[in-house]
């Protein structure tokens, strides 16, 4: 019998083989696959509900579907392959001679025919393995089933896929973010080089400092100014109510122990915090949400879900640049300069402040007081108009204090005693006076002019 | 030259001469020595393959006789060396001595030893010195003795069985590696099984007496072991037997047990021995060729004294058998 011969006789169970193992190919590549895909899905779901509200590093769709392509295709060409390749004769016959347990007499026939033996011996054998590959019917080949032996090595490979995919959206946030901010950097004024220096050096304090600012104090500083987090993934209006939900329930808890540290009273203002997007850190905005919170602690869902989207909406709205914020309806204080010093000029401000903001600055020294803030109407039409601007603190009532730099923070308390009525009135008529003779003092320079 | 029929017709015939030749000189033994038939066939498959055997095990169990019944079944020369502490080389060896001849003058006469025979049976072994039992290794190995300038070539079929006692220490010398390596395989017998006692009872206390006929000659024996030589040996099982053997060699293995309680592995001479076994055991078997599970199979026995342990195999409480089980498992 020669190579060819044999051959004919090997070709159905090599036929059988072949089927068995593209079976079992296929099986493995299906196993493989699932695996791939959940693993892929799991860690873009772990990362982008746990790991992103804490890293601030979110997976993106785009190539998350870029990846899930990519190992389908790996897994398409490997099913390809596979198909085409054919198992080898004394793959076969070895096969066939663990199905029989016949001493290896087909691969010995197989392999003393392929060297061309022809000793009395190697025939004998020959023949021995003809017999004994006549005697087994292909249909007795089996192939067990794959098992998913490389789940962990599949998991760890798509958690490194992941993993990389996160960072590289971090870096293109980042990115983002930097350009951004230099947009922002170029359109901004110097007094808004000013609120970028103060969140700056927030920044660097953090937390420790966003905890100290009270609400009350920086209300007054009177600079309102808000940003849309354009880098942020976390879009308010992208967001679904079921996200505004889970939301909520996430700041709640974190308000709730908030209050349980005993900082209620640690109201921290927007405007602190309100300022270029990419300053904003993850723990900024939720300090900001909590804030949010208190301030609306007691509206319902609906209401919060409403108030929720206004803010959101007002974050869009000043998303191409800075805009005043005007959210709480009062107007800019002012910037009006000093006197030139000579009449009918305008002003230069080499004098210094006027008198209305000196006397503006005086009346802050007496917390309590209430400040009339004159407004100047032009001359000879209708009267001043002047109107309360802060409104009176309550006595006994605990202000904390502003931390005055970046560095080490301070609190203190200030335990006001009730101010008496005829000392009210001594201040509230030198402040009126001061008024009219500032009315007085611009009349009479618009007369002579 | 023959043509490729007729070479397979007289393969065909060797094999079945053999096989019936072996089942003859088999069943001729077991008339004396009741059961334990896996021995006996290791014995045989050893013998003609043309090595030598060592058998180990407790006193009582049938060593001796083994050896005798063996040496009776073939119509060969026996001796029989029972070794002792004073058993000098040249009483193995034979020796040269001064002799007065016919005339009144002297002759130096070699007188030979028990060496010189196609069957030597050496009881007890281990209770010669080493220097006794160096003795033995030109003529185990190279089938001759050398003595002063003299060769003498051992008579063939040439066949060395020896006995030793594996729990007595006391006034005995392990045999040397070299001395080890010589033999082919190293049998150890068990205790017979339960229903084999009646009949040796039956055979040695009765008073009946066996007689065991020869049935092989030299030239029958010397054809046999021709014939094994021609069993073919496949490229898959050769690989086999190396791997197996580079398995018990710790700079090669992979075996973390063989690394750890090996200091010698088997040499190349454990290869030719677990080949020409396992030729053996297929022609037996009726196949003219060697498969993967006679290499398993003759791998333990051919293995296992050529396998120096260190200490830390004691500690672990390991042996020879338990390593190079693993190794066959592992394969």
């Amino acid at each position: 019998m020669d190579v060819l011969e044999f051959h004919k006789k090997l070709l159905p169970a090599q036929r059988r083989l072949s089927q068995l193992r593209f079976r079992y190919v296929l099986i493995d590549i299906l196993n493989s696959t699932v695996v791939i895909i959940i693993s892929i899905c799991l860690f873009v779901i772990i990362n982008n509900y746990i790991l992103t509200p804490i890293t601030g590093l979110q997976i993106s769709r785009f190539w998350t579907s870029i990846l899930i392509l990519a190992v389908l295709s790996v897994i398409g060409v490997w099913l390809i392959c596979k198909s085409f390749y054919k198992v080898k004769y004394i793959y076969v016959a070895k096969e066939l001679d663990k199905v029989s347990n016949n001493h290896n007499m087909i691969s010995t026939a197989f392999e003393y025919i392929e060297s061309g033996r022809d000793s009395g011996f190697a025939q004998i054998a020959i023949f021995q393995g003809i017999d004994k590959l006549n005697a087994i019917s292909p249909e007795t080949l089996k192939q067990p089933l794959p098992a998913v032996k490389k789940l962990i090595f599949l998991i760890v490979c798509a958690a490194i896929f992941a993993s990389f995919m996160s960072i590289r959206s971090g870096f293109q946030q980042s990115a983002a973010n930097q350009v951004q901010k230099g947009i922002e950097g170029f359109n901004v004024s110097k007094s808004i080089d000013m609120s970028g220096y103060f969140e700056r050096g927030i920044e660097k304090t953090m937390p420790e400092l966003v905890n100290l600012f009270p609400s009350v104090g920086t209300q007054a500083t009177g600079q309102f100014w808000a940003s849309n987090a354009s880098g942020q993934t976390t879009s308010g209006s992208s967001r679904s109510s079921v996200t505004l939900r889970k939301e909520r329930k996430f700041y709640q808890a974190k308000q709730g122990d908030a209050v349980q540290s005993g900082n209620k009273n640690k109201m921290i203002s927007k405007t602190a915090f309100t300022g270029s997007g990419s300053a904003i850190t993850p723990l900024v905005e939720t300090a900001i949400k909590i804030d949010f919170l208190n301030i609306n602690a007691g509206l319902d869902e609906d209401q919060l879900n409403a108030k929720i989207k206004e803010k959101d909406k007002l974050k869009d709205f000043a998303s191409s640049s800075r805009r005043p914020f005007t959210d709480d309806h009062r107007a800019a204080p002012g910037r009006e300069l000093g006197r030139s010093g000579k009449k009918g000029k305008p002003d230069n401000g080499r004098g210094g402040l006027g008198s209305i903001k000196k006397s503006r600055s005086t009346a802050a020294l007496f917390p309590g007081q209430m400040m009339t803030v004159h407004v100047p109407s032009r001359p000879g039409k209708g009267k001043s108009k002047s109107f309360e601007s802060n409104s009176p603190l309550q006595s006994q009532q605990n202000v904390k204090g502003i931390p005055l730099s970046s560095g080490n923070s301070r609190e203190s308390s200030i335990n006001i005693d009730p101010i008496k009525q005829s000392l009210k009135k001594i201040t509230k008529l030198y402040f009126e006076e001061l008024n009219e003779q500032s009315n007085r003092m611009l009349r009479e320079g618009q007369e002579t002019n | 030259m023959s043509s490729p029929t007729e070479c397979l017709e007289k393969a065909k015939k060797q094999i079945d001469t053999f096989r019936e030749d072996f089942f003859v000189l088999k069943t001729q033994i077991q008339r004396c020595f009741i059961g334990q038939e896996e021995l006996v066939e290791d014995v045989l498959c050893a013998f003609f393959t043309g090595g030598h055997v060592l058998l180990e095990g407790v006193p009582g169990i049938g060593k001796t006789m083994l050896s005798k019944t063996l040496a009776q079944s073939m119509s060969l020369s026996y001796e029989r060396i029972q070794c002792t502490p004073d058993l000098m080389p040249s009483d193995i060896t034979g020796h040269k001595t001064l002799v007065e001849t016919d005339s009144g003058s002297h002759q130096l006469i070699f007188e030979q030893g028990p060496v010189i025979s196609n069957f030597i049976l050496i009881d007890e072994i281990n209770r010669a010195t080493p220097k006794t039992q160096s003795a033995l290794l030109e003529a185990m190995q190279e089938g001759q003795v050398t003595i002063g300038r003299e060769v003498f070539i051992l008579p063939k079929p040439n066949f060395f069985i020896a006995t030793q006692n594996p729990i007595e220490h006391e006034g005995t010398y392990p045999l040397p590696e070299a001395q080890l390596d010589r033999f082919l395989v190293k049998l150890k017998i068990q205790y017979p099984e339960p229903s084999d006692y009646h009949q040796i009872l039956e055979l040695t206390t009765s008073g009946k007496t066996i007689d065991v006929e020869p049935v092989l000659n030299a030239e029958k024996v010397l054809e046999m072991r021709q014939t094994v030589t021609h069993i073919e040996v496949p490229k898959s099982a050769v690989e086999n037997v190396v791997k197996i053997v580079r398995a018990t060699q710790p700079q090669s293995s992979s075996i973390e047990s063989v690394r750890e309680n090996v200091i010698l592995g088997a040499s190349p001479r454990a290869v030719q021995s677990i080949v020409m076994l396992a030729k053996v055991k297929a022609l037996i078997d009726g196949r003219s060729s060697v498969s993967l599970k006679d290499i398993k199979d003759v791998s333990l026995i051919a293995l296992r004294h050529r396998l120096i342990l260190a200490f830390a195999a004691a500690a672990n409480q390991t042996d020879s058998d338990r390593i190079i089980n693993e190794i066959i498992s592992g394969v």
